[in-house]
């Protein structure tokens, strides 16, 4: 476990501000109400080729635990790849959900398309927010405003309007279901 | 006796001569009566001794009291006035003599007496009125009566009556025109009377140039002027008749009488301002009859050439004479527009012809002088324009659109010329214009079915030729019915299609013109340019004088915007809810006002609610500016206008929008209640309804009414609640509490007091109890204070009514029964009978009945105590059973013989007692 180096911070970031944009200033600056004084921020921390967000107090109390023995610590963000890329996992859903400005909502019949690892279509869109760009991170809500998943705009707001019921709008990155699908992974 | 011969048919010739100038007398009288005969001469010699005295007749005063005006060939007022009298009593005396030897004239020779009474002129002098004028004006009545009477039967003469006026008018002139109709006499009758209308004309020029001169220079004409006021006054009342005269001939037989037109005409371009006006309006009333229902085309070349038939012929002449006079009088028209004296008049005159003959030729003229005056500082001339330009858009049938889009082509030309610095009103006119959905409806339509028929015949292909074949001839047949179809009826929808793109084309370029132009901070420049061209009043317009009506018109035709604009509009519309470009380097009076930026808010979803079924678009850009503009709204200083887009805002995007997540809800949730507490009542109202309607849609945001911080799990990632943050996303509102609400139940309004102690119980409600029907805008409208007075009325304390005893409910209050449940409705009832019963009998009935319902209640009890012995004992009998079946077991018939030393009441609880048994046995 060890604080992230510049380079890597930086992907970590990029990747993130496609889905946050500007309000990766709050994911930085959350506080944290954990730990004995309440009081603290939350960190990035690499451990085993993962990146974790994790609150002060935690990274305090992991230290304890050797590297070996440790599995994981806060929530995983994504991990590196073997090339030294980094993706996102799943499991940073909650996090950019909360803080994602550019989203889009399926009609309850795509859900389960979309929950099996497939692409958005046009006909499965509910609701998209206004002037998303292409290739435009977004996070993928249920109707009832669930997060499912996050994945990346095929096409902007506007070219959205003239598209054919069974084109791409969203590319699938992850969703819900992978929680099943790849457990182990994880 | 030649010269007494000579002088009777002299005086009979002045009579004559005098006659009609001086006492009007009828125009019957002979020509011929002008040479003597030889009959006549043989009768004077007959009766000579008879005819003496005409030798000794005064021919001097005679003669100088006919031919007075003649000698002065250059008039020096003050004879003139001299001469007046002498001529008013000569002619009085002349009359009284006409009325002797002339009946006919008798009765007209007495009103002209009566009638002819001095006048006071301005400066206080006596002064007869020259008396030929009342006759005049009396015969023209007769003359009228007379076209009247001829009208009637459908035949209208010209009336003679001109002729006749017009030498009462030469008469009441003084000077050297006399001395030419005196002249003219000689001639023939017809000829005087086309004369004396040319005299006429020059006549009123020459009135109306004195007029002017003396409105010039009065020191040097005061006389003049004198006279002119006098004959000002008289011809207004003259032309105003004699208009009138016109116009009912024209009305009543147009194609005869078209030429009285002319006259009509030049009296519009009267010196005299009053008459010119009148003149205006009188022809516009005319036109306006007569006008024909379909636009005139001249006959080109070719087509006179053609023989044609009579009626024909006739028609065209009547067409292009028609034609020809309404081109002039439209040219009057605008000339007269540019005159301030005559401006009102003649923006009426084409205000009221565009109302009625917009299909006419000459509108574009028209349009082109109206259209400007539309932005006119002057509210009436501004307001008429305006009208003439509505009534155009409101009446489309009568001219096909085409008017419309000419106008709205010339406004947006003029609203861009002006940089979009205009009256508001030159924009609003544009809300009156209606377009025709189904258009483009029925275009879409084509469309589909054109693609439906390309898509059938690719599947066409694939099939086997014979299908192919069939289909193509069941298609073919198809085809040709569907051009007859359009053959029949497309031409008129593709031109009023053509049309209604025109308009709406010109109409979004200025709204959007002024959007853009809005967005800019004023560049100083430019402004000064405009404003020198304009006038004062420019600086009443206020910044962005056209904003506010172009967003209206935005909201209101937001279904005709097309989709590939949208992206652009809204974008626009973006930047100025945000106050503008560069909206944080600009001080705040240059940045739109909150109320402006809440109506781009409302534009926006406007715009794209309209057009749903292109995509659901989530607007979160503008929840974030209105979310942001509710800090700054503050009500009190502005109008109720104001307040009522705070309202309209909210019910466009919190109320009617159905896609709001949780954590945005429950941002709006928490600002609104926080902004409740410092708006005013009505404002105050419209928040906490809002709050009530999001807290009752969405369920998971009641967490906000528990008194529970952090939120809980439904506060997800954003642990804490950040009151003055930007974005209604991440505010995490649903971490905090609703503790606002909790003081706006110690308002000092009614109203805001019970809505809050509502949503503070609202969590426990169900749903049904907080139904109040109630709106941001109702509650605005009902709750407002701005026309006075408390809303609502403040109550009267109530009274503290003393309550009456009830003397005859006493007996029963004191009975012993009264205790009994019985129902508070039912006693009423009986107080009704028993109060009749005197007391003793009620006494005793109380009794019996007490014992009545005391028996009842034993048995009741005794009934319920049976039930319950019954049970135990069945309990005590399975008991004994279950003992019964097994035997061996000491200890456990130990404790039954103590079960059964005890009594009922143990018996009472019986499933503790099994279990107690069967614990020990484990």
């Amino acid at each position: 476990m060890r604080p992230l180096d510049e380079a890597e911070m930086t992907q970590v970031l990029e990747k993130l501000h496609k889905f946050v944009g500007s309000n990766l200033k709050h994911v930085l600056e959350r506080p944290s109400h954990e730990g004995p004084d309440g009081k603290g921020g939350y960190v990035f921390r690499l451990h085993k080729q993962r990146c974790y967000y994790v609150s002060d107090a935690l990274v305090r109390r992991a230290t304890n635990v050797g590297r070996e023995k440790l599995f994981g610590l806060g929530t995983c963000l994504g991990k590196f790849t073997k090339s030294g890329k980094f993706r996102l996992t799943v499991t940073c859903l909650d996090l950019i959900a909360a803080h994602a400005k550019h989203k889009i909502w399926l009609k309850p019949s795509a859900e389960m398309s979309f929950l099996y690892g497939n692409h958005v279509l046009k006909s499965g869109l509910g609701r998209i927010t206004d002037n998303t760009a292409q290739y435009q991170g977004v996070v993928i809500f249920s109707m009832s405003d669930v997060p499912l998943g996050f994945g990346v705009a095929a096409k902007s707001t506007q070219d959205c309007r003239k598209l054919d019921p069974n084109d791409i709008v969203a590319l699938h990155q992850a969703d819900l279901g992978e929680y099943l699908r790849m457990e182990d992974e994880l | 006796m030649p010269g007494v011969t000579m002088s009777s048919g002299g005086k009979r010739k002045r009579k004559q001569k005098g006659t009609p100038g001086a006492t009007a007398l009828p125009p019957e009288v002979n020509e011929d009566d002008l040479y003597v005969s030889d009959e006549d001469l043989q009768f004077v010699k007959k009766h000579a001794q008879y005819a003496g005295f005409m030798a000794n007749l005064d021919t001097a005063t005679i003669n100088k009291a006919f031919e007075g005006p003649k000698k002065e060939k250059k008039p020096v007022k003050k004879v003139e006035r001299t001469e007046e009298d002498i001529e008013s009593r000569y002619e009085e005396r002349a009359e009284r003599n006409a009325a002797k030897s002339d009946e006919n004239v008798e009765a007209m020779a007495v009103d002209e007496d009566v009638d002819a009474l001095p006048v006071k002129s301005l400066t206080g002098e006596l002064r007869y009125l020259s008396a030929p004028k009342k006759p005049s004006d009396a015969k023209a009545l007769l003359e009228e009566r007379k076209a009247n009477l001829q009208k009637a039967n459908g035949t209208f003469v010209e009336p003679p009556s001109e002729g006749h006026e017009g030498v009462s008018t030469v008469e009441a002139q003084p000077g050297d025109t006399k001395e030419k109709k005196v002249k003219l006499t000689k001639q023939e009758r017809k000829k005087l009377k086309r004369q004396e209308r040319k005299t006429e004309i020059e006549e009123k020029k020459k009135s109306e140039e004195s007029a002017a001169a003396g409105g010039v220079d009065q020191d040097a004409n005061t006389e003049k002027e004198e006279v002119s006021y006098i004959s000002v006054q008289q011809r207004r009342m003259e032309l105003k008749t004699h208009m009138a005269e016109l116009g009912m001939g024209l009305l009543a037989n147009p194609e005869a009488n078209l030429g009285t037109l002319k006259e009509l005409q030049e009296m519009c371009e009267d010196r005299d301002d009053s008459v010119a006006r009148l003149a205006l309006l009188s022809s516009m009333a005319v036109f306006k009859d007569i006008l024909p229902g379909y636009r005139i085309r001249l006959p080109t070349e070719k087509e006179l050439q053609m023989v044609v038939s009579k009626e024909v012929r006739k028609l065209r002449d009547f067409e292009t004479a028609l034609l020809k006079y309404y081109q002039k009088y439209v040219q009057t028209l605008i000339r007269a527009a540019k005159s301030p004296a005559r401006r009102l008049a003649s923006l009426k005159c084409m205000g009221a012809l565009l109302d009625a003959a917009p299909h006419f030729n000459y509108r574009d003229s028209m349009l082109k002088a109206m259209v400007p005056r539309m932005m006119s500082f002057d509210d009436e001339i501004s307001n008429l324009a305006c009208d003439a330009v509505k009534s155009l858009f409101k009446n489309e049938a009568k001219h096909g659109g085409e008017a419309t889009v000419e106008a709205v082509q010339l406004i947006a030309e003029l609203v861009k010329s002006r940089r979009y610095r205009v009256r508001p009103a030159v924009v609003e006119v544009f809300l009156d214009l209606s377009f025709d959905e189904n258009l483009e409806k029925t275009s879409t339509t084509e469309k589909n079915a054109e693609k439906a028929n390309v898509k059938k015949s690719k599947r066409v292909e694939k099939k086997e030729k014979k299908e192919k074949k069939r289909e193509l001839a069941k298609q073919l047949r198809k085809e040709v019915k569907d051009d007859f179809k359009e053959a029949s009826s497309a031409p008129d929808v593709i031109l009023r299609k053509k049309l209604q793109t025109q308009t709406l084309a010109a109409m979004f370029e200025t709204y959007f013109g002024v959007l853009k132009s809005s967005l800019e901070p004023p560049d100083e420049k430019v402004l000064a340019a405009v404003s020198r061209e304009i006038d004062e009043g420019y600086d009443t317009l206020g910044l962005r004088p056209l904003l506010g009506p172009s967003l209206d018109g935005l909201g209101k035709y937001s279904y005709l915007i097309n989709v590939d604009f949208m992206a652009d509009l809204l974008s626009t519309l973006g930047v100025a809810a945000a106050g503008g470009k560069n909206a944080e380097t600009r001080t705040p009076e240059d940045m739109l006002t909150v109320g402006e930026r809440l109506q781009c808010c409302m534009v926006a979803f406007k715009i794209v609610r309209s057009n749903l079924d292109a995509l659901t678009i989530d607007l979160r850009e503008f929840y974030v500016q209105l979310y942001n503009l509710l800090f700054e709204f503050n009500s009190v200083r502005h109008d109720i206008k104001y307040s009522k887009v705070f309202a309209e805002a909210l019910e466009v995007m919190l109320w009617n929008n159905r896609q709001n997540d949780m954590q945005r809800a429950a941002g709006f949730l928490k600002r609104l209640s926080t902004l409740a507490l410092h708006l005013a009542p009505a404002e105050a109202m419209a928040a906490l309804v809002t709050v009530r309607y999001l807290l009752q849609r969405y369920k998971k945001c009641r967490n906000l009414l528990e008194n529970d911080g952090g939120g809980g799990a439904v506060g997800g990632n954003l642990a804490k609640y950040t009151p003055d943050g930007d974005d209604p996303d991440v505010s995490g509102a649903l971490s905090s509490v609703l503790w606002d609400v909790t003081l706006l139940r110690r308002h000092a309004h009614p109203g805001v007091v019970k809505i809050a102690s509502e949503i503070a119980s609202m969590s426990a409600m169900t749903e049904t109890t907080m139904l109040l029907s109630l709106t941001p805008s109702n509650a605005i409208d009902l709750y407002s204070t701005r026309g006075g007075g408390f809303r609502p009325a403040i109550q009267a304390p109530a009274k503290v009514v003393k309550r009456k005893a009830f003397k005859s409910a006493g007996p029963m209050s004191v009975s012993s029964f009264d205790d009994l449940a019985m129902p508070g409705g039912r006693i009423n009832l009986e107080e009704a009978d028993i109060s009749s019963i005197p007391e003793s009998e009620t006494a005793e009935i109380g009794k019996h009945l007490a014992k009545e319902f005391r028996t009842l209640k034993n048995f009741k009890e005794n009934s319920t105590l049976r039930k319950e012995l019954r049970r135990v004992t069945a309990r005590l009998e399975l008991h004994k059973a279950y003992l019964a079946s097994k035997p061996k077991v000491s200890k456990v018939s130990k404790v039954s013989k103590v079960d059964k030393v005890s009594n009922v009441d143990k018996a009472l609880k019986p499933t503790p007692i099994i279990s107690k048994k069967r614990k020990p046995r484990k």
